[in-house]
């Protein structure tokens, strides 16, 4: 599953100042963070819907196997980020939960189209 | 069991019912049960546009089983048996599902393209500048989905007027960055803000109502957000009236996962008959899975700016009795409740931690 391929997730660039009691960012780079997250999840989506459509998966396995893959889309980025999400990022629930369901339409959308193509018609 | 032809629409007027009734044959050349279904389709020959059976017969065909029934031949109990498995006409995956997905992502593109074109760029005023210092990518950014993100801003700045949006940030950053300047500088900025005679922040009580009839009334904002609404609902209802002229009146793909009976009504609306799986549905409903899951491939293709947000669009529009003051005044408030809290002294003692470590 591609996720360091995708050349967008490179641009995880460290954030400014100090972060002690006062969190404050640079928002520039916290915002080049999340759309880089944002368009992973979103290629993601896509690759494993037509993923999905492929190999058959109906009813509930599809949307385990969705999960599964926005699972797996956070280790990789947690681990792209060394672990240490503070320094890139404002919360772990950036990392994790963000934009999972912004992603559900187009999963479903894909998988939809490759069941149908390869399985109905 | 006879086939009994009970009832047949409008057949020779519409193309789009030659077309598609062309397409039908026999599921059952391959399985042999449903045999009997040969002869219902030379019995409906006769009904055929004369010009068409030429075509009909050349035409290589496949199941479209239930087609028949929605065209109003009932051919009993041996449809529900099969609904399980429908097998669908190739044909519509080539002329249905990928033209209609084909066509929104271009009627997509063209609209990004447009709407750029049309956008009246407003050099905005040399007082605006003036008074505001803050960086211009908050005031042209208008509905990224990531601005519900960034920290400072838990209101939609986008339909505001340029001059109190750029008052607004002033503030905000002086409360984020309050921490940065020394206790005195920070007690002026405050009262330059929330001064009760002409402090930028405070809004005298009678001309909080007619911000809003200003706003309305200030012809370049409301042609802009004409512009905006047309170019976006435009594209939608013309699509939509294609979809249902031409695609209507067959199942047109499965999805994937079972939904309960209610979806029915909404899913399947061109089809009559209710044995067939609520998973199958139709080309309306293509459509609007369509509208919903292209946005993230708009949001790829099309780089970050006017990924088709529409529902964010809308929540736009609703909130559209917002006015200025209101924002104004919680600002207000919140500057004048923060604490200061100067982080100089613990930077101090962050950087005697940092040093002591690095000499252990």
């Amino acid at each position: 599953m591609a996720v360091e391929g995708d050349p967008r997730a490179s641009a995880n660039r460290s954030l400014g100042d100090a972060v002690d009691d006062l969190p404050i960012f640079n928002v520039d780079n916290l915002q080049s963070n999340i759309k880089s997250i944002y368009y992973s999840r979103t290629f993601l989506s896509i690759i494993g819907g037509a993923i999905a459509g492929i190999w058959g998966f109906t009813g509930l396995t599809g949307f385990i196997f969705y999960f599964i893959v926005m699972a797996v889309a956070s280790l990789s980025l947690a681990a792209k980020a060394k672990f240490s999400v503070h320094a890139y990022f404002d919360s772990w629930s950036r990392i994790l939960v963000d934009g999972i369901f912004g992603g559900l339409m187009s999963f479903v959308l894909f998988w939809t189209f490759a069941y149908d193509i390869v399985h109905i018609f | 069991m006879p086939l009994r032809c009970v009832h047949v629409p409008k057949i020779h007027s519409d193309a789009r019912f030659a077309f598609t009734t062309l397409r039908f044959v026999q599921v059952i050349r391959t399985c042999g049960r449903l045999d009997f279904l040969s002869r219902g389709v030379e019995s409906l020959s006769p009904f055929l546009p004369s010009k068409g059976t030429k075509r009909w017969q050349r035409l290589q065909i496949r199941p479209l089983l239930f087609f028949l029934s929605q065209r109003g031949l009932c051919f009993g109990g041996a449809a529900a048996s099969m609904a399980e498995d429908l097998v669908l006409d190739t044909a519509i995956r080539d002329w249905v599902l990928v033209p209609l997905s084909v066509v929104m992502v271009l009627i997509g593109v063209l609209r990004y393209f447009v709407s750029k074109l049309m956008r009246s760029h407003q050099a905005p005023d040399l007082k605006v500048v003036k008074e505001g210092s803050v960086s211009s990518s908050f005031a042209h950014r208008d509905h990224v989905p990531f601005s519900k993100l960034v920290l400072l801003l838990d209101v939609d700045l986008a339909s505001l007027d340029l001059f109190p949006r750029q008052v607004i940030l002033r503030a905000r950053n002086l409360r984020a960055a309050s921490g940065f300047i020394p206790a005195k500088s920070f007690r002026s900025r405050k009262t330059y803000f929330t001064n009760e005679e002409n402090g930028l922040l405070h809004v005298p009580k009678g001309q909080s109502q007619n911000a809003q009839a200003q706003m309305f009334s200030d012809p370049n904002l409301a042609m802009d957000m004409m512009k905006k609404n047309l170019s976006m609902i435009i594209p939608q209802t013309l699509t939509f009236a294609w979809v249902n002229f031409f695609f209507s009146g067959f199942v047109a793909a499965k999805i994937p996962f079972p939904l309960t009976q209610r979806f029915r009504g909404m899913l399947q609306n061109g089809i009559d008959l209710s044995t067939v799986d609520v998973s199958y549905v139709s080309s309306r409903s293509w459509y609007f899975l369509n509208l919903f899951g292209l946005r993230g491939l708009f949001s790829l293709i099309l780089g970050e700016e006017n990924a088709m947000d529409d529902t964010q669009r809308m929540m736009q529009m609703s909130g559209f009795g917002f006015d200025p003051s209101r924002s104004l005044s919680a600002e207000k408030d919140g500057i004048d409740i923060i604490q200061h809290d100067w982080a100089l002294p613990k930077m101090e003692k962050r950087a005697e931690d940092a040093l002591k470590k690095l000499l252990k």
